[in-house]
């Protein structure tokens, strides 16, 4: 089957790229390499390079193919790169992943060295997590190394890893959020104004963000021709990029955000109990899993994944998202020490009431939540009163979100006003929630979803739902009661 | 000192020379001369970086000659020489940590 052009849709993520880019044909993702690259590629694998980084499973597997092609006046080879689950991007990782994405760019990059080769760019883009575990998916990254030419990703290596890592870890976690406005990584002048004092008394952050920072600045744009001697000094060695890639490295690993020394300190002790409601709750969202069977899911306020275990002894691929930075950091910790394999959870960092927006060209380079979306199952536990008290969301409008998010199936726990939970988020506020009941909240469902299952979890005031997606939503509320009565 | 390690010796001072040289080439006359886009001054920063780091490569080579002085060993230069190439094969810090995937 040859592939026309027609039919093949070019990803707004990789059109920068003249070496080629990435493209959808009925449903299963290529890449095309383009003639230019062809020459870059053929070294790529005859180098070894290619194999070494598949046993080590640093980057994506590929296969070759002669067909479909997007654009064939400039192709040269199609491959069709393994299928990854769920893209996800830096500024919604945790410490820990941006670190290990980190030091799995620099590995790649010295490993390339090895042989020969070396890696025109290191965006943090390139990485994602597949199994557990960072893989570089960009296999057009590579170029023949020339000795003597300066590594021309180290600026950005810095704008994407080292800095971001280095305010995570110094100054606020949550600095790591300026990456959704600078999508080309933070300014290293603006990063190093936001460092602490005490980043300058170490080597590897005082030279790669603090006087680097400073050389754009001495270096800032003039008429005048670039000085031969400026030429001659951008020269680097072999052993100078060794030395200066193991020293990166050092900085990087070096770093280590503490978060018990942060306002997040305490939070463990107060939410991590276990208790007989806490089992009767595993129990049931064990059934309501094996019931509904989904392909994905995405486990919304996942906390540490306590729940999104009970997905991943199914077998269902899952990504779990949580506000909390310090849970994903946790989770994110906790499934990295396990082996590595197919249903491995991916923790990820999301404000549902702001969810990550469409960024970058077209805003669609970097794709929203909803872009994203759906999974076959979406879990919202203990979420709600989050949502509707704390963010004032009406029923209805958190009913047309999981909508929007679920292709099939949604498990949702009801917290009734009398929780404590949601006492505690009422404490002094007015009483303008007297919508906020059992009955109000499905009737707002009902539109959306069909009620399979109701459960009051044992030993708690909480309610228990398993739910199927309509093909096409109720409108009006008066089906509304005779459906849920039926139940 | 056999005649190897010598022309070696020779390579590495004059390596030494030419990074010091460019430093202070970098950091004097440009502060005056500024002239690029942030992407060209990087490489130039990256340049002044990597020459350093190669002194210090260079520096921790005669450090541990000088070590074998004192404890009087046997090995030659080129031993000596091997083990630091070796100290700089990449990727050897926390390997064991990736390969836990294969």
């Amino acid at each position: 089957v040859t592939g026309s052009a027609e039919f093949c849709q070019i990803s707004p993520a990789s059109f920068r790229d003249p070496a080629g880019f990435v493209f959808e044909h009925a449903g299963t993702l290529y890449r095309q390499i383009n003639d230019v690259y062809a020459e870059s590629y053929q070294l790529f694998m005859q180098s070894g390079l290619y194999a070494a980084l598949q046993r080590k499973r640093w980057l994506i597997a590929h296969e070759e193919l002669s067909a479909p092609v997007a654009l064939p006046e400039i192709a040269w080879r199609i491959i069709r790169p393994e299928r990854l689950g769920f893209i996800s991007y830096p500024y919604e990782w945790c410490f820990s992943q941006l670190q290990d994405a980190a030091l799995l760019t620099l590995d790649i990059q010295l490993l390339a060295l090895e042989h020969g080769m070396s890696l025109k760019d290191a965006s943090a883009y390139n990485v994602q997590f597949h199994r557990g575990r960072p893989l570089f998916i960009d296999t057009l990254s590579f170029e023949p190394y020339a000795e003597g030419r300066p590594w021309m990703a180290y600026r950005q290596f810095c704008k994407h890893f080292l800095l971001p890592l280095a305010l995570m870890a110094m100054r606020d976690v949550r600095l790591q959020q300026l990456l959704r406005v600078h999508i080309d990584g933070i300014p290293l002048d603006l990063g190093s104004s936001l460092l602490p004092l005490r980043s300058w008394f170490r080597p590897g952050l005082m030279a790669h963000l603090h006087l680097h920072a400073r050389s754009e600045r001495i270096f800032a744009p003039t008429d005048s021709a670039i000085p031969p001697m400026a030429q001659r000094v951008a020269r680097v060695s072999r052993n100078g990029l060794l030395g200066l890639l193991q020293g990166l490295r050092r900085s990087v690993a070096r770093l280590a955000w503490r978060p018990e020394a942060s306002e997040w300190g305490n939070y463990y002790a107060a939410t991590n109990y276990t208790d007989s409601a806490m089992l009767a709750k595993q129990d049931l969202v064990g059934r309501f899993l094996d019931e509904a069977a989904p392909e994905s899911l995405w486990d919304l306020g996942a906390n540490t994944g306590v729940f999104t275990a009970l997905a991943r002894a199914r077998g269902i691929p899952a990504v779990a998202f949580d506000i909390d930075p310090l849970a994903v950091e946790t989770h994110y910790r906790r499934q990295r020490e396990r082996a590595p394999d197919r249903t491995a959870p991916l923790p990820l960092l999301l404000d549902l009431s702001n969810p990550s927006s469409g960024i970058g060209w077209e805003h669609s380079e970097r794709g929203s939540l909803l872009q994203r979306a759906p999974a076959d199952c979406v879990m919202a536990l203990a979420l709600m009163h989050h949502l509707c008290i704390g963010n004032n969301v009406p029923f209805a409008r958190l009913a047309s979100l999981l909508a929007s998010l679920s292709r099939r199936w949604l498990i949702i726990e009801f917290v009734p006003a009398t929780d404590t939970q949601v006492q505690r988020l009422l404490r002094g506020r007015q009483d303008i929630f007297q919508d906020y009941h059992r009955d109000a909240f499905e009737a707002a469902f009902a539109g959306p979803f069909e009620l399979c299952h109701r459960q009051s979890i044992e030993g708690s005031q909480r309610t228990l739902y398993l739910m199927r997606r309509r093909e096409q939503p109720l409108t009006g509320n008066h089906h509304l009661r005779a459906d849920f009565s039926a139940i | 000192m056999n005649r190897e390690a010598l022309m070696r010796h020779v390579r590495i001072r004059n390596r030494m020379r030419a990074d010091v040289l460019s430093a202070i080439a970098v950091i004097f006359p440009l502060n005056a001369q500024a002239y690029l886009d942030p992407g060209t001054g990087s490489a130039i920063f990256q340049g002044l970086i990597a020459a350093l780091s190669a002194i210090l490569v260079t520096g921790h080579l005669y450090w541990s000659k000088l070590q074998s002085l004192f404890r009087g060993g046997k090995k030659d230069a080129g031993g000596d020489q091997a083990k630091a190439d070796q100290d700089m094969q990449p990727g050897s810090a926390n390997d064991e940590d990736r390969d836990g995937t294969d």
